[in-house]
């Protein structure tokens, strides 16, 4: 039987057409997910083409008491875009327009649903890039990017998403479309730009995104260093940084990782090895050899067994294969992983390592490690079978003493990740209730009406904590489409 | 110099200065409870800038809050107090190698709340950035007297919104800042930093997009003219200036040395030279924007920036008026700084003019200074558009009784 249409989708079906408008249960259920545990089904998905649609669907949302929800690729990890209030899904897979790139100013001009990876690609002939590297690259959005002031390997040198953009075109709750910030350094008032970065859709829909490009450095050294221990990796990286030596990126994965990684893509890595750091610099020609040399010498004096250098743009592309598809191969030992996301001091990596390790015993879980290290950012993946009765409340647990732990070391419960669902619960560790209220002053300057993303961000009374647990599904099976 | 703490005339009838960031909220509380209106005050390095305030009765001075928190120097990190001046911060930070880029006049003033407060910058900030892309978090009293933990103390975090942010260039007029995070810098092994002279502008201008472009990135260039360069190098000769700073390894210097002087040659610099003393010639480069005050008290002092592309044109908007300023600019990041020294019949018109002439390069002018007899005239701010309203809601929200500094930040915030 047919459903009926209702005068919600009629609305939209008028403004955008027909094939813009998603409301069929199977259209649907594909926007269900993101790359975290979460899910919950948006009422109608929509595809805009312009912020001039945008905002009239906001203000059709709001005639209906319907909330928004932006969506970019859905590469998430946080449950950022999980429509825990049902509503419009506004969908970015028809704004990929890349409306100008400026050599001499040095940016771009972007649309929400551009590819991270397809800005670099289209500035490589002039041989420029755009740096935030999140290791989904290859499908996560630019928007969602903003959004969630996405970070990556590289963020090390260059700096988090919101180091990029310059300005943002947003459509306000009310559908008002507004420029911020811009191409001429100090602009005048409150940073505004600065609030929307990392608001995870909660304070307006970004529409367009002004982003800072550079020139590719001139030459780039990658480096592989094999340990025995993943202490000796972890004294390797707070001791280079300590030595005023900032590489480009200095990732870290553990055998666990390793020996995942190499039954799926046999790269030829030591299946016995503890830990492996992965190094690269880069800048001019002219003394990156000597730098290459140096960070090599310092990973042996920290007790490296063995470390390989790439001779080439293969070897390297190789190389960061291993970084770069390490979650998708976990896959491989279990069905379903948990991922964490928390930040610590990097001079702490050493202890919250062992620490994390008494807690993985204590809850009897398979931890498998995947690092930032030169950021001091975690990514322990938490592996288990959703099938298993218990299991995934045992490893909710331990997840939750990570971050505890993290936390109390002078770290952050979330490096790169976001809040959206996932971390709501944990805000408290971080934040006093004056802080979270302060947060919230300033969602409630720009948004009031909360229709944007709600239930995000910010623990925000029982209603929405209550719905986001009770949506909790079963964890999605082992996903080949999934990176960190 | 006896602190009268008066700005545009008025002085405030009460002088606050808590011993500690608990205090500073409670007395901001107090205040707001009376609707006093609070003027936070650091070194006042830099308490010119904005309008003059539309109510005055309190100074609140962060001079206690002047401790290092935390410095985990092998994580590259480190908290002060907002009352701690940038040359206290630099001579801790030293002792380990490492810097915080924030090069603005008088360090020994100056304090890291004030700078952050007022969005301050200098020729460092083209590596770098602002500060708000290195600062990882802050605390601030708001007028109900609480201290608000914003952000975090680890180079990564996204947890919550970026408050801590917000509070960069907003003068004090969301909260008062007491305390704040940042990612420190290790001082690179070796630096190098050259000059040359250029006898055209659109010259310099040329060699300024061309030493941009080197293959080893420079932390700073400079553009000065033959005015502001005699308090820099006071025997230089030319009448434009391009100055670039490098940092690396030894080898990647000596390979800067070569491009600067190619790229400088190539655009018909007149001489190039390699400065000896760096440290005393960036930091009067880093003082530009008060000796140019200081010098010339009468003249008219704006800080024009555009997009990095109309750099020449605005240069040359500039250099055009029937009496060019004095300039010098952080020419890659296109923030420039001009003193017009001539007493204009109208400096309202003459303001108005150059806004609109700014304008149309997609930028836009901050008056800095003005003869105190002329300042009340003139809005130092541009009007700046729609988001307003934004910018207004947020004050509501953080200061609804408009205790902090108000009438000085745009549109009369």
């Amino acid at each position: 039987m047919k459903e009926p249409i209702s005068p919600a989708v009629q609305e939209l079906q008028k403004l955008l057409g027909a094939r813009n408008v998603l409301w069929q249960p199977d259209d649907l259920r594909v926007y269900s997910y993101d790359g975290s545990n979460n899910m919950a089904t948006p009422d109608i998905v929509v595809l805009p083409e312009t912020a001039k649609q945008i905002s009239s669907i906001i203000k059709i949302a709001r005639r209906y008491s319907m909330a928004i929800v932006p969506r970019g690729s859905g590469t998430g990890l946080c449950g950022a875009i999980t429509p825990i209030a049902g509503g419009i899904m506004i969908a970015f897979a028809r704004m990929k327009k890349i409306h100008n790139i400026d050599l001499e100013n040095r940016t771009a001009l972007v649309e929400p649903g551009v590819i991270n990876l397809d800005v670099s690609t289209a500035l490589a002939p002039h041989k420029y890039f755009y740096a935030p590297d999140p290791s989904s690259q290859a499908a996560c959005s630019i928007g969602g990017n903003v959004a969630n002031n996405s970070g990556g390997p590289h963020c090390l040198l260059y700096g988090v998403t919101a180091n990029h953009v310059l300005g943002l075109e947003v459509v306000l709750e009310d559908g008002e479309i507004l420029w911020l910030g811009g191409t001429a350094p100090d602009e005048q008032g409150y940073d505004l730009v600065a609030a929307f970065i990392g608001s995870e859709g909660t304070l307006g829909i970004i529409t367009k995104i002004l982003v800072r490009i550079m020139p590719l450095p001139e030459a780039t050294r990658t480096l592989l260093a094999v340990f025995n221990t993943i202490e000796q990796a972890s004294r390797t990286v707070s001791g280079v940084i300590g030595a005023g030596v900032i590489p480009a990126a200095i990732e870290m994965i553990d055998g666990t990782t390793i020996r995942a990684v190499e039954a799926a893509y046999n790269i030829g890595l030591p299946l016995d090895a503890d830990a492996v750091l992965l190094i690269e610099v880069d800048g001019p020609k002219a003394g990156i050899d000597e730098l290459q040399e140096m960070l090599a010498d310092f990973c042996v004096e920290f007790g490296a067994r063995e470390v390989r250098i790439a001779k080439n743009e293969q070897e390297r592309a190789d190389l960061w294969k291993a970084r770069k598809t390490a979650l998708g191969a976990l896959g491989r030992l279990a069905p379903n992983y948990y991922i964490q996301d928390g930040v610590v001091p990097r001079s702490k990596l050493p202890y919250v390592l062992a620490q994390q390790d008494a807690i993985a015993k204590k809850y009897n879980v398979t931890i498998a490690n995947v690092l930032h290290a030169g950021d001091g950012n975690l990514h322990p993946n938490i592996l288990f079978d959703a099938r298993e009765e218990g299991a995934y409340e045992r490893v909710k647990k331990a997840g939750g003493e990570i971050l505890k732990l993290c936390v109390d070391v002078g770290g952050t419960i979330s490096g790169e990740h976001g809040v959206g669902l996932e971390k709501l619960d944990y805000m408290p560790l971080l934040f006093q209730q004056s802080d979270l209220d302060a947060q919230a002053n300033l969602r409630d300057a720009i948004a009031p009406t909360r229709i944007l993303n709600p239930c995000k961000m910010l623990p925000q009374g029982s209603k929405c904590g209550e719905a986001a647990r009770s949506k909790l599904p079963q964890a999605i099976a082992g996903n080949t489409e999934v990176w960190i | 110099m006896p602190l009268t703490f008066a700005l545009d005339g008025i002085s405030p009838q009460r002088i606050y200065t808590p011993p500690d960031a608990n205090e500073l909220a409670q007395v901001l509380a107090q205040c707001n409870a009376e609707k006093c209106a609070v003027v936070p005050w650091g070194g006042g390095t830099l308490q010119h800038l904005g309008n003059a305030p539309s109510q005055y009765n309190a100074v609140l001075q962060t001079t206690n809050l002047n401790q290092v928190i935390e410095y985990a120097y092998d994580d590259l990190t480190a908290t002060f107090g907002a009352g701690m001046t940038l040359a206290e911060i630099e001579r801790v930070l030293s002792e380990h190698g490492q810097f915080l880029p924030l090069d603005v006049p008088h360090p020994e003033r100056a304090t890291i709340g004030g700078v952050l407060a007022t969005g301050m910058n200098g020729a460092l900030r083209l590596r770098y950035g602002p500060a708000r892309d290195y600062m990882l978090g802050n605390r601030f009293a708001t007028v109900d007297g609480q201290l608000i933990k914003a952000g975090s103390k680890v180079v990564k975090n996204v947890a919550g919104y970026e408050l801590h942010k917000v509070q960069v260039g907003a003068f004090g007029t969301l909260g008062i800042l007491t305390e704040a995070t940042f990612k420190l810098f290790p001082k690179p092994p070796a630096e190098i930093s050259m000059w040359a002279s250029f006898d055209e502008l659109s010259d310099a201008c040329a060699a300024v997009g061309q030493i941009w472009n080197l293959s080893t990135p420079p932390l700073a260039i400079e553009l000065l003219d033959t005015a502001t360069m005699k308090f820099v190098e006071p025997n230089a000769r030319g009448a434009y200036f391009v100055l670039a700073r490098f940092g690396g390894s030894k080898a990647t210097m000596a390979a800067a040395r070569d491009f600067f002087s190619n790229a400088a040659n190539e655009k018909n610099a007149r001489s190039v030279n390699v400065i000896d003393d760096t440290q005393k010639f960036w930091r009067a480069i880093a003082d530009l924007p008060a000796t140019l005050r200081e010098h010339f008290s009468d003249a008219l002092l704006v800080r024009v920036s555009v997009p990095p592309k109309e750099l020449p044109s605005a240069l040359r908007v500039l250099m055009d008026f029937p009496s060019p300023p004095r300039i010098f600019s952080h020419a890659a990041v296109a923030s420039i700084y001009a003193s017009f020294q001539d007493a204009y019949a109208s400096p309202e018109t003459f303001v108005a003019q150059l806004r609109a002439r700014v304008h149309e390069l997609h930028g836009h002018i901050i008056v800095e200074h003005a003869a105190s007899t002329l300042k009340k005239n003139l809005n130092a701010w541009n009007d700046v558009g729609a988001s307003f309203k934004l910018m207004q809601a947020l004050k509501r929200k953080f200061d609804p009784n408009n205790i902090l500094n108000p009438g000085r930040f745009v549109g009369g915030i």
